[in-house]
């Protein structure tokens, strides 16, 4: 009798045991798929987050930089124009002064610009404080100029004064070819084709 | 069998239903658990504001970034205004040159 009521009591306690044991495994199983599928939902957020922060970055520090060179070309325009600017200050200063080399440059500018035009028959403009120094050489210049050109050519200075600073039109007899060299115009000449090299004196030494 | 060994079989029977009674219960009591633990790992991974907060981080760093790219600008925007001081004369005298002889 007392072995049935041990064997009895065992089973029984077999059977809660099973239970305990039997609940253990499948709390284990859901807490281990739960894991699992975290992992999972962190992985893929983790990853949308660092899309997103890589999208953001590169969009942001792309228009930053982009900003940033636009702020650094501005500022380069701006001294450039700078510099333009005050060579012609200089360029004003320099055509009053008639002991400067502008005087011989300014028959080199007439010289230049009859090369220019085809026709033999010419007239020279120049500003009111030009006029009498290129009367006084216009014999030179036509000398000059008809050695150049293998041809006779007819000079004169024409009636009308220009409003510039400095240098010289010329132009044939009928107005149809016009070359305009006075400063301003080769000012603006230099605005265009100088600034590769205007650039490259003004910010020599520079780092890039 | 005597009746006394009948009522301790009886009374063993009745243990034994207890002793289960208990075991479920505390089965059931793991089950739970371990299905709150399920649904806090699950809500764990889930909460936005820890992945927000990452994204603010990430967002600072980005803004530190370019703020950092800023004053690299700036610096570089001083370096050139020195430098163009530093040529202006010769290149205004270069421009005159250029001017004159054109």
């Amino acid at each position: 009798m007392e072995n049935l009521r041990s064997q009895i009591k065992f089973m029984q306690e077999i059977e809660a045991k099973e239970i305990i044991e039997d609940a253990t495994e499948q709390a284990r199983k859901i807490v281990k798929e739960a894991e699992e599928k975290a992992a999972k939902v962190r992985s893929r957020k983790t990853k949308e987050v660092s899309e997103n922060l890589l999208d953001k970055e590169a969009s942001e520090l792309d228009s930053t930089r982009l900003e940033g060179k636009r702020k650094i070309s501005d500022v380069k325009f701006q001294l450039q124009d700078e510099a333009l600017n005050l060579a012609m200050e200089r360029l004003k200063e320099i055509s009053k002064d008639s002991s400067s080399s502008y005087r011989q440059n300014l028959k080199k500018s007439i010289v230049k610009a009859a090369m220019k035009i085809r026709a033999v028959d010419l007239e020279i403009l120049v500003n009111s404080r030009d006029c009498e120094f290129v009367k006084d050489k216009i014999a030179e210049l036509k000398r000059e100029i008809s050695k150049l050109k293998g041809a006779q050519v007819s000079l004169k200075v024409g009636e009308e004064a220009l409003n510039v600073m400095g240098g010289a039109i010329v132009q044939d007899k009928d107005r149809r070819q016009i070359f305009n060299n006075t400063l301003e115009a080769k000012l603006t000449m230099a605005r265009q084709e100088l600034l590769g090299e205007i650039s490259a004196s003004l910010f020599e030494g520079m780092e890039d | 069998m005597a009746i006394e060994d009948i009522r301790r079989l009886v009374e063993l029977e009745k243990n034994g239903e207890e002793k289960i009674r208990r075991a479920k219960e505390e089965a059931d009591k793991i089950m739970k658990k371990s299905e709150e633990d399920a649904l806090r790992i699950l809500q764990s991974a889930e909460d936005q504001k820890h992945y927000d907060d990452v994204f603010a981080a990430g967002s600072r760093e980005i803004n530190e970034k370019s703020k950092l790219i800023e004053r690299e600008t700036e610096e570089e925007i001083e370096r050139i205004r020195k430098t163009a001081k530093k040529n202006l004369e010769r290149t205004i005298s270069l421009i005159v040159k250029r001017v004159l002889e054109g």
